[in-house]
């Protein structure tokens, strides 16, 4: 968990320096594809703390969701049906549970 | 625990890329797109901005209105006063008639203009905004009918008016206008009818393209004044 929000602060520092910008129309996909990544990390944490951490699928879990949340929001809006819900409320659940189950983790240790 | 620290670190590299990420974004959300707000907040502003623009100008209109009468008593007083003044003034009233510049009623017909009725079992994209060519036949017919005043949605047709398409609106005198398209036209009712009605007309024109349309004769139609002014910036009257 600490390992998690220090790797997140630095990413955060390092974004803020390098000069890469996304096109603004994009923007709704990615905070897509930001909520699947979160989640994603979220689930390795989990893992870890459960004992049953497996590199690969957490490596690909987090590209593979961040692309589908990213393809899936993209492609809704060329369908004029807002799929990105599927994705905001697929990941959003899914967040809150590894969360809550960290968190418990967390708890018994202390 | 080799294993362990390497889990460790797999965490660390993925957190930091997902923060590049999150920092990108919020760069670009901060940044230009939507002036930094979110949609929602963004369509509140432009609301409340559209609310307060329309009050504005409603309240321009009125100020428009104190300052005619304002002038009209000016002028009648004056008028009163001397013969010069009085002459002046009935030929003032005369170019502002000619000009578009007063209200004025009469008999005359008016034609309602508008989308096609939805019917389910033909559908139809037609949308007449934008089919402002055939408004423009539609006045040209009437000004060749003799028509002596013209208004759509109550903007009075001048010299200078325009009609044209912009965005989902037909601006007429820089006002956009919406259909249904009430457009009335003072003069010989039977002619004015008789000019828009005729076979292969403009009339039928639309009616066949699937618009909306009623020509009504009427022995009192009332049609508003221009409201705005005119400025000549670059025609100079020639002295010869």
């Amino acid at each position: 968990m600490i390992i998690a929000i220090i790797g997140i602060i630095l990413g955060v520092i390092v974004g803020y320096y390098i000069p890469i910008t996304a096109s603004g129309v994009f923007s709704i996909y990615f905070s897509v594809a930001i909520l699947a990544a979160i989640d994603s990390l979220f689930g390795g944490i989990r893992a870890n703390l459960e004992e049953r951490f497996d590199s690969i699928i957490f490596i690909s879990g987090f590209f593979g969701n961040s692309i589908l949340a990213f393809a899936l929001a993209y492609i809704g809006d060329q369908l004029g049906v807002p799929l990105y819900y599927a994705a905001v409320f697929a990941f959003g659940t899914r967040l809150f549970n590894n969360f809550s189950i960290i968190r418990r983790h967390m708890l018994k240790r202390i | 625990m080799k294993k362990k620290s390497k889990n460790y670190l797999l965490i660390g590299i993925i957190s930091m890329i997902l923060g590049i990420i999150i920092s990108v974004q919020f760069r670009v959300v901060q940044g230009n797109f939507l002036e930094g707000s979110n949609p929602f907040t963004r369509l509140q502003e432009l609301n409340n901005a559209y609310t307060s623009v329309l009050a504005e100008r409603d309240v321009l209109l009125s100020e428009i209105d104190e300052y005619q009468t304002k002038l009209n008593e000016i002028e009648s007083d004056a008028s009163r006063d001397n013969y010069l003044i009085k002459n002046l003034t009935n030929e003032l009233e005369e170019y502002k008639l000619l000009g578009g510049f007063l209200d004025v009623n009469g008999e005359g017909i008016q034609i309602i203009l508008d989308n096609p009725v939805n019917d389910i079992s033909k559908s139809s994209d037609a949308n007449i905004i934008y089919e402002y060519d055939l408004i423009n036949i539609l006045v040209n017919e009437l000004n060749a009918a003799g028509a002596e005043a013209i208004s759509i949605n109550d903007e009075r047709i001048i010299s200078i008016s325009e009609i044209r398409t912009a965005g989902n609106a037909v601006v007429i005198n820089k006002v956009p206008q919406y259909p249904p398209f009430i457009i009335k036209a003072i003069g010989s009712k039977t002619t004015l009818e008789g000019a828009v009605n005729q076979r292969f007309g403009i009339v039928s024109t639309l009616r066949e393209m699937g618009y909306f349309v009623e020509v009504k004769k009427n022995d009192q139609i009332e049609i508003l004044k221009y409201n705005g002014i005119i400025e000549f910036n670059y025609a100079k009257t020639l002295k010869n």
